[in-house]
């Protein structure tokens, strides 16, 4: 009779597994936490950037929208008293505004065939102008010198002009790329003067609707009757040619503030408003300005104040402490616009999740970290338990099943340290925020599909790597014979 | 079951037969032989003891024959079965249900009660909780650890955790004992209970066991004497043909 027959070793099925990972979690307690602690860590970061980053283009976006609009409406403005400059006529017409558009084509008093051709010279010319200034400083000191490129252009239609160019240009060799010869050829010599025809009939047509809007309303600038707007307000300027962007409540509300501000900055140039603002504020009479005064009479206390200050030099009577004090809320709220965005125009949404690619940088670096700390930590843990691995292959453990607990072990860390990163980073993206961004950073209208996106994404990273990470080293303890296991050490 | 004859024993049933096995470490010029060649044989029930200095190779030939690790030449039959050509999960198999292991330095592991410690191999081999606990407690019994189940190894003394892995060793009625210098960090007092320990196992329970030692009093304890020195077996003998020679205590016998 045989004392020993081989057979199938018990395969422990996953439950077992997790069982066990958990238990042995459990023993190890605090080695455990100080490895979710790492994962935690490593989430939170890369949770923190993603939110951050997406909240913040998103603010910056808002920001900028918001902006355009106002500069729209004050645009609006200046056009009903002032007639635009050629240069802004082609660059407006090379940038393509619909409703702009049409006010030009109304003004042009030309058919749609002959202003599309013209829109699309307007669309050819600032390309060149592009390629002009993307061009090495080397180069450009030779071809352009001291002209600007509307200077070059202009000139390069005297026909000497242009062959000096183009010898110029041929001794720089630059290649076609970075420079389309032929369409600058035929743009200065042909179809620059169709489009300064057009720019001149819309010109024409423009300051022709200025006039009619003085004729209209005598002795009264454009932002008073847009602050007040009459009742016929609306249907005059569509007579004249204009395109009615944005509603007309609004455009007088803007035009409103600005009047008023206008009106205050007047004032506060008076001696005896500028000394009492001066006494009031702790500043010398030559520091006080507008932003000052107005972000002083936010209070409403302090607007009524005001109010009673500009009062004994005749100001206006519709300028009382709440009058004040909305004006000076919305002088802030534009302040703050303004500096939010600096001079940056915020780069559309595209790539990975609309992040901005100054951003996707960061998010990707601390990836690496991410990845380089949860590798760290598992390596360290699958390391330190060889001689417990050696002992329970010879007390009859499988290669997959050791594998199979330290993977279970590290995904269950990993979704601990996952959820309480997930937190950790939110948190912290939050803080950060508001202390840069303010309440504005809070408004996510719009980007809650690519937040949520972003936080599984961090989270089944955090996941995903940790359980991963383990899986190497796991597999090398393994599969070695229970001996070799034991002595390293 | 295959004809055993050997020339010092031609009655018993072999349990462990070497052949010509040998372990090297390192390649080319640098090769060093930690076994050169051992054929021996292990018969059923019997208590054998190895002894050797330190460096002839007693613990290499213990992980052969534990099938802990593969040799570089030579077989290893298992009851007549060649362990080379068992799949992992035979081997797995084997080293859970078939031989137990006790180590020099215990090895047990340092997160878990005494009774864990034990039931480690039960679960391995599908044993259920209940049950594995059951017969937990009997071993510890058996070790005489029965009232400190609940302990860490970290709260016993050396002795006792050499006993929690005796009994681990035991868990799932082996029909090998491999102890690899078991008494060799215990004094003299619990190394003695150690061995009465191992000893009753044999006796009892008529479980093969293989103990590599220093302690001369294992002599006391054990059928056959195997004596291992640079590789090679030197002399096997059995305890009555030696007995005389226990005076020289101090040399290599």
């Amino acid at each position: 009779m045989k004392a020993i027959i081989a057979q199938r070793q018990v395969a422990l099925g996953p439950a077992r597994g997790i069982q066990l990972a958990l238990s042995g979690m459990s023993y190890r307690m605090f080695r455990s936490a100080v490895t979710i602690a790492i994962l935690a860590l490593a989430t939170a970061f890369l949770v923190h950037m993603l939110v951050y980053g997406l909240l913040a283009g998103q603010t910056e976006r808002n920001a900028y929208t918001e902006l355009s609009r106002l500069r729209g409406f004050g645009e609006q403005i200046t056009r009903l008293a002032r007639a635009d400059s050629p240069a802004k006529i082609v660059s407006t017409l090379a940038l393509g505004q619909p409703a702009r558009l049409a006010e030009y084509q109304r003004w042009a008093k030309r058919d749609v065939g002959e202003f599309a051709r013209g829109k699309a010279v307007a669309e050819r010319l600032a390309r060149v102008r592009e390629s002009l200034t993307e061009l090495p400083p080397t180069a450009q000191a030779v071809l352009i010198g001291d002209l600007t490129p509307d200077e070059l252009l202009e000139s390069l239609r005297e026909p000497a002009a242009l062959a000096r160019f183009n010898k110029k240009l041929a001794e720089l060799q630059l290649g076609s790329a970075a420079i389309n010869q032929p369409e600058l050829v035929q743009l200065v010599t042909s179809e620059m003067e169709k489009l300064q025809q057009l720019t001149t009939a819309i010109a024409t047509g423009h300051e022709e609707a200025v006039r009619g809007f003085s004729q209209h309303f005598p002795n009264r600038t454009a932002e008073v009757v847009a602050a007040e707007p009459p009742a016929d307000f609306g249907n005059t300027l569509s007579s004249l040619g204009y395109s009615q962007n944005g509603n007309l409540a609004e455009l007088s509300e803007f035009a409103r503030n600005a009047r008023d501000e206008r009106k205050i900055s007047e004032l506060l140039l008076e001696a005896d408003v500028r000394s009492s603002v001066a006494r009031e504020l702790n500043l010398l009479p030559k520091d006080v300005d507008l932003p000052t005064t107005l972000a002083y009479s936010q209070d409403a206390e302090h607007a009524v104040w005001l109010s009673g200050v500009l009062a004994q030099v005749n100001a206006p009577k519709h300028l009382n402490g709440p009058r004040i004090q909305a004006i000076a809320e919305v002088f802030k709220h534009r302040a703050r616009l303004e500096e939010i965005l600096g001079d940056r125009v915020p780069s559309a949404e595209g790539g990975f999740l609309g992040l901005p690619e100054r951003l996707r940088w960061l998010v990707l670096l601390s990836f690496l970290v991410c990845v380089v700390g949860v590798a760290n930590a598992m390596l360290m843990s699958v390391t330190e338990r060889f001689t417990e691995i050696a002992t329970i292959k010879c007390l009859g453990a499988m290669d997959g099943f050791v594998m199979m607990l330290f993977v279970f072990e590290a995904a269950i860390q990993g979704v601990i340290g996952g959820v309480v990163g997930l937190v950790l980073g939110l948190v912290l993206a939050a803080l950060r925020g508001a202390a840069e961004y303010g309440g504005l950073f809070f408004s996510i209208g719009g980007i809650g599909g690519e937040l949520l996106l972003g936080m599984l994404f961090s989270f089944v990273v955090g996941v995903l790597l940790a359980a991963l990470a383990a899986v190497g080293p796991s597999w090398v303890a393994a599969r070695l014979s229970p001996m070799e296991a034991m002595r390293v050490e | 079951m295959p004809e055993t004859q050997t020339r010092e024993a031609p009655k018993k049933a072999v349990i462990i037969r070497t052949l010509g096995l040998e372990k090297s470490y390192g390649m080319g010029d640098a090769t060093t032989y930690a076994l050169r060649g051992v054929a021996t044989t292990i018969f059923r029930s019997e208590f054998i003891a190895v002894m050797g200095p330190s460096g002839s190779g007693k613990s290499t030939f213990f992980n052969m024959i534990g099938a802990l690790d593969a040799p570089t030449r030579g077989r290893i039959l298992i009851d007549e079965v060649d362990v080379a050509q068992l799949s992992a999960v035979e081997l797995a198999f084997l080293r859970c249900q078939k031989i137990g292991y006790i180590f020099q330095s215990y090895n047990l592991i340092r997160y878990m009660t005494a009774l864990e410690n034990v039931t480690v191999p039960m679960t391995f081999a599908g044993v259920v909780p209940e049950e594995a606990r059951r017969r937990g407690l009997e071993l510890l019994d058996l070790v005489g650890l029965k009232d400190r189940w609940g302990h860490r190894p970290i709260e016993m003394s050396g002795g006792q955790q050499q006993r929690v892995a005796i009994a681990r060793s035991m868990s799932n009625n082996p029909k090998i004992l491999l102890a690899d210098e078991p008494t060799a960090n215990l004094d003299f007092k619990t190394g003695q209970d150690i061995l009465e320990i191992l000893q009753r196992i044999n006796r009892e329970r008529g479980v093969t066991i293989v103990c590599s030692t220093h302690d001369h009093r294992l002599l006391n304890v054990c059928d056959r004497i195997m004596w291992i020195r640079d590789g090679l077996v030197e002399r096997v003998e059995s305890r009555e043909n030696i007995r005389i020679k226990l005076g020289n205590i101090g040399g290599e016998a």
